[in-house]
């Protein structure tokens, strides 16, 4: 077996539960918990491969992994579905760069607070009366 | 049976519209539903104007007209009741029921709409959380001090907003007390990897439906409420990563 394969299987695996806790906060029917699970997982291999196999970078192989779900849940899901597109949305959430947001918000507040002189934020000086 | 008259449609499609965005819809599927209402009772033209925190709804029908304004509450995310939603439309759309009893029946939807109980909900988000972990490469032993974190800071949401306390506020609290409970488990388990698990445990904040509408928004033409996301969406990120900072000086102190 390939190193690579236990990697694939265990981001599937996890995107699949996340995608799966998050449809339970976002109350979907318990009926679609499992397409909800299997929608995460198919999301997080294709990005995964992409980005292993074909080399993609993170945006390239997000967008890729997008488009797959969302094409299948065209292809699956009736148009007049009261549903809607509740599957692709699901599946997308795991793939939501939050931890990218706060680490970029991070690195600002480093920039802000760097020695003074250095950021945004100057001490002013003294006031002489 | 006569028609029903214009401001009954109107508050008709007004309620909807406004669930409908209270449970994470995009704009578009809020005009196709004040669309299908309005031709359901005979309506030859229906325009909805949603903004974040108003909703405008103007039909005519014959030589009548008719412009209603609604407000929207707390945006939220709920597939049961947009998925109970989308029902009661398609039967106006089929001519199955009539307006006040479909009025009735979208009234009832925020109570009548099933839920899981708290506790559930709860350990789930907790799970998702140690999810997020484990595909940021954060180590085992970090995974069940994560998932107290988020589903303790889950619980503490709930209480909170449903004390309808300021939401960024809240954001700024849950965030800080999930990173806090991730990141003093981790440091006590002895885990390596406390930035990791404290940052998995506050993924529960980031408002990933809402980052999807924005751009749906944007791209099918609706600047104002694109933007409108886009900026609480930045506040709720601002908030979340401040409490995250400060439970991070906490619990896992950078070495200087």
């Amino acid at each position: 077996m390939s190193p690579f394969a236990p990697h694939l299987l265990h981001q599937a695996f996890f995107g699949g539960v996340a995608a799966a806790g998050f449809a339970v906060l976002f109350n979907c029917p318990p009926r679609l918990l499992w397409i909800a699970f299997g929608a995460g997982a198919l999301a997080l291999a294709v990005r995964t491969g992409g980005q292993e196999i074909g080399g993609l970078s993170l945006p390239a192989a997000s967008f890729i992994a997008a488009f797959v779900l969302a094409l299948l849940n065209r292809i699956l899901e009736p148009p007049d579905s009261p549903r809607g597109s509740v599957l692709a949305v699901v599946g997308c959430i795991p793939m939501i760069p939050g931890s990218l947001a706060a680490k970029g918000l991070m690195n600002l507040f480093e920039l802000l607070k760097a020695s003074p002189g250095e950021g945004f934020w100057r001490p002013q000086p003294p006031s002489r009366i | 049976m006569p028609p029903p008259s214009l401001d009954e449609v109107a508050n008709l499609s007004l309620s909807v519209g406004k669930l409908f965005l209270e449970t994470g819809a995009s704009a578009r599927t809020v005009h196709e539903a004040v669309e299908e209402i309005s031709r359901g009772f005979g309506c030859q033209k229906a325009e909805a104007y949603c903004q974040h925190a108003a909703i405008i709804v103007m039909l005519r029908r014959g030589a009548e007209s008719c412009v209603q304004m609604g407000k929207v509450g707390e945006h939220g995310v709920n597939l049961r009741r947009a998925e109970a939603l989308s029902r009661i439309v398609s039967h106006i759309a089929l001519g199955e029921i009539d307006c006040p009893q479909a009025q009735r029946e979208v009234d009832n939807v925020p109570r009548t709409a099933p839920g899981y109980p708290v506790w559930f909900v709860c350990l789930a988000t907790g799970i998702a959380c140690a999810a997020f972990g484990r595909l940021l490469h954060a180590a085992w032993l970090s995974f069940v001090p994560t998932l107290v974190g988020a589903a303790a800071g889950q619980w503490l949401r709930h209480c909170l907003l449903g004390r309808k306390q300021n939401v960024f506020l809240v954001a700024g609290i849950v965030s800080f007390v999930s990173a806090f409970l991730a990141g003093l488990g981790g440091r006590l388990l002895g885990s390596g990897h406390l930035e990791i698990a404290t940052m998995a445990a506050v993924l529960l904040l980031v408002p990933g439906v809402a980052v999807l509408n924005a751009q749906l928004d944007a791209i099918d033409g609706k600047p104002n409420l694109a933007a409108a996301r886009g900026l609480r969406i930045a506040y709720l990120l601002l908030f979340m990563t401040l409490g995250l900072v400060v439970a991070q000086h906490l619990v896992a102190p950078v070495p200087s």
